[in-house]
């Protein structure tokens, strides 16, 4: 295997980097005579598998990914509560916020520099502050004005002393008030910081998977997505090259394929019935391409059974064993670069750790805990485990009964069943 | 010939612990069709994109595949410069698990700034 190597490039002149990654499949031959059912297929790279006559293929060059990360100049006008105003329950005074639109009107509050000299009164609903998590589910924005509107109405009624709401004098700060305060923003960052790398790389870190797999077993913590535009994620779009465990899935089959074509074509020939059968399957399987090579039945059923093995072995869900950039790793990126070591140890497919450490903050560890709660269960054979046990001693007969055919195409459904009932 | 260019679409995602907002776009690129030259994009394009694995064409990735990444960043946004940036992502991309899950192995880094 050719070493591959990852360039980065700039022009200065339109604020663009270039990161080139030139990728080639690995050939792992332990691997893959692990996972083969037959002795046929054990020294065939994976990656010089090609479908049979019939079968139109692309070659895909190159995927290109254009990340455009910019600040956010779209702020929303909040309501703020100004002045020595204290909200009593009671009094029906409590403003309909939800959590989020509290949460954020508070910010910006402390976001808004003219109240330099004023004070806010804020409700201390300790169990009204979003869990960490809540990020995920944040309101859209339409149901945020509407409650941000209901609680200015509110407002709006007590200060004209509406008589339901009682007299000013009964308005005391209650127990459940705190003061607060307007300060910078601690801990909120403003419109004109600067971010860390940690958080723009948290965002293409998520960008990137979103783009291969979809849809990420888990939306990451403080990111969502806003506009989703019809797309297709690489994984569909070449599941050979990004979805995990496919392309040896498909591999370890298909060499099979001529053979069993073969078999069946040379006993249907004794058997005017058995031949009938597997054209007709054929033809139904196949497509107006197909059609012109019908009249070879060894070939059209070649490529009928790599249809069913295009279908077969697609298992969307493995795309979301993919992990974050940081996942179980100790190296901080960018540290090594320029290092000419080997990143990877092949033999042992482990990586070599340069021993530094990120730089800690809570939002990895978070991150990483989570992740591993939810991915822990992710990392399950994509395929049955009997595929991966595979006997090199089994002879071919064993693959081709009708059983087999059902494992070698997978779950291609009632084209499977019906070479089965050929084969039976 | 050019390569055909099939666009996969925009996502767009906004950090709500920062004012970072971020929007990728996605292209492909196929090797030029040698047999039939009049194959367009569009065509190129249904056919790939076809929903149904079975009538899809077989796509697999060239000797020489690569990915490409691009990055445009506001100036002043992030306290590194662009080019620390880019060399952060080259280091993550080929270290990280969304590589390896793949079985793509970047076996060496060279990292080389070329500024054109």
């Amino acid at each position: 295997m050719s070493p591959t190597c990852v360039e980065t490039s700039s022009n200065d002149a339109c604020g663009l980097e270039v990161v080139t990654v030139s990728l080639t499949q690995n050939h792992d031959v332990a691997e893959q005579r692990k996972r083969t059912m037959h002795k046929l297929c054990a020294d065939v790279p994976a990656r010089d598998i090609r479908p049979p006559l019939g079968i139109h293929s692309e070659v895909l060059e190159a995927t290109r990914l254009a990340f455009s990360i910019r600040g956010n100049r779209k702020r929303k006008q909040r309501k703020t509560c100004k002045g020595h105003v204290a909200l009593e329950p009671d009094l029906g005074l409590e403003m309909p916020l939800s959590a989020q639109a509290f949460d954020e009107t508070y910010n910006d509050e402390l976001l808004d520099t003219n109240l330099a000299d004023e004070c806010i009164y804020v409700r201390d609903d300790s169990h009204l502050i979003p869990p960490p998590d809540f990020d995920d589910c944040l309101l859209e924005d339409f149901a945020d004005e509407t409650l941000l509107q209901e609680g200015e109405e509110a407002m709006d009624r007590t200060m004209r002393g509406c008589p339901t709401m009682g007299s000013w004098h009964h308005i005391q700060p209650s127990p459940h008030l705190r003061k607060r305060a307007p300060s910078t923003g601690e801990g909120l960052r403003h419109c004109g910081e600067k971010s860390g790398m940690e958080e723009i790389m948290q965002l293409i870190d998520f960008a990137m998977r979103l783009s291969i797999s979809g849809s990420p077993q888990r939306s990451r913590k403080g990111v969502r997505v806003t506009r989703q535009d019809p797309h297709t994620r690489l994984s569909s779009l070449a599941p050979s090259l990004w979805l995990p465990g496919y392309l040896p899935a498909v591999s370890s089959r298909a060499v099979l394929l001529p053979t069993i074509s073969h078999a069946l074509v040379s006993v249907g020939a004794k058997c005017p019935g058995l031949r009938s059968k597997v054209e007709s399957s054929a033809r139904q399987y196949g497509t107006a391409e197909l059609g012109a090579i019908v009249a070879e039945p060894e070939q059209s059923l070649s490529a009928c059974l790599w249809r069913m093995l295009q279908k077969g072995c697609y298992n969307p869900d493995a795309a979301s064993r993919l992990k974050s950039f940081r996942h179980d790793r100790g190296g901080l990126p960018g540290q090594s670069a320029g290092s000419s070591e080997p990143i990877l140890d092949e033999a042992s497919a482990t990586y070599s750790r340069d021993g530094l450490e990120w730089a800690g903050s809570e939002m990895d560890e978070d991150f990483c805990e989570s992740e591993t709660e939810f991915e822990e269960d992710l990392f399950g054979s994509t395929f049955p485990d009997e595929w991966e046990d595979g006997d090199d001693d089994d002879d071919l007969l064993s693959v081709c009964d009708g059983a087999g055919i059902r494992l070698l195409v997978g779950d291609a459904g009632a084209t499977a069943d019906k070479l089965s009932f050929i084969m039976d | 010939m050019a390569p055909a260019v099939v666009d996969l679409g925009r996502l767009d995602l906004v950090s709500t612990t920062t004012d970072l907002q971020l929007q990728v776009s996605s292209q492909a690129e196929f090797a030029p069709y040698a047999r039939d030259g009049c194959r367009t994009n569009q065509i190129l394009r249904t056919e790939v994109l076809n929903h149904d694995l079975r009538s899809r064409p077989w796509v697999y990735g060239a000797s020489n595949y690569r990915l490409v990444l691009e990055l445009r960043i506001e100036d002043g946004l992030s306290v590194c410069s662009r080019h620390e940036m880019a060399d952060a992502v080259a280091a993550a991309v080929s270290d990280g698990e969304v590589i390896r899950t793949t079985k793509f192995h970047p076996l060496q880094r060279n990292t080389a700034d070329v500024v054109h």
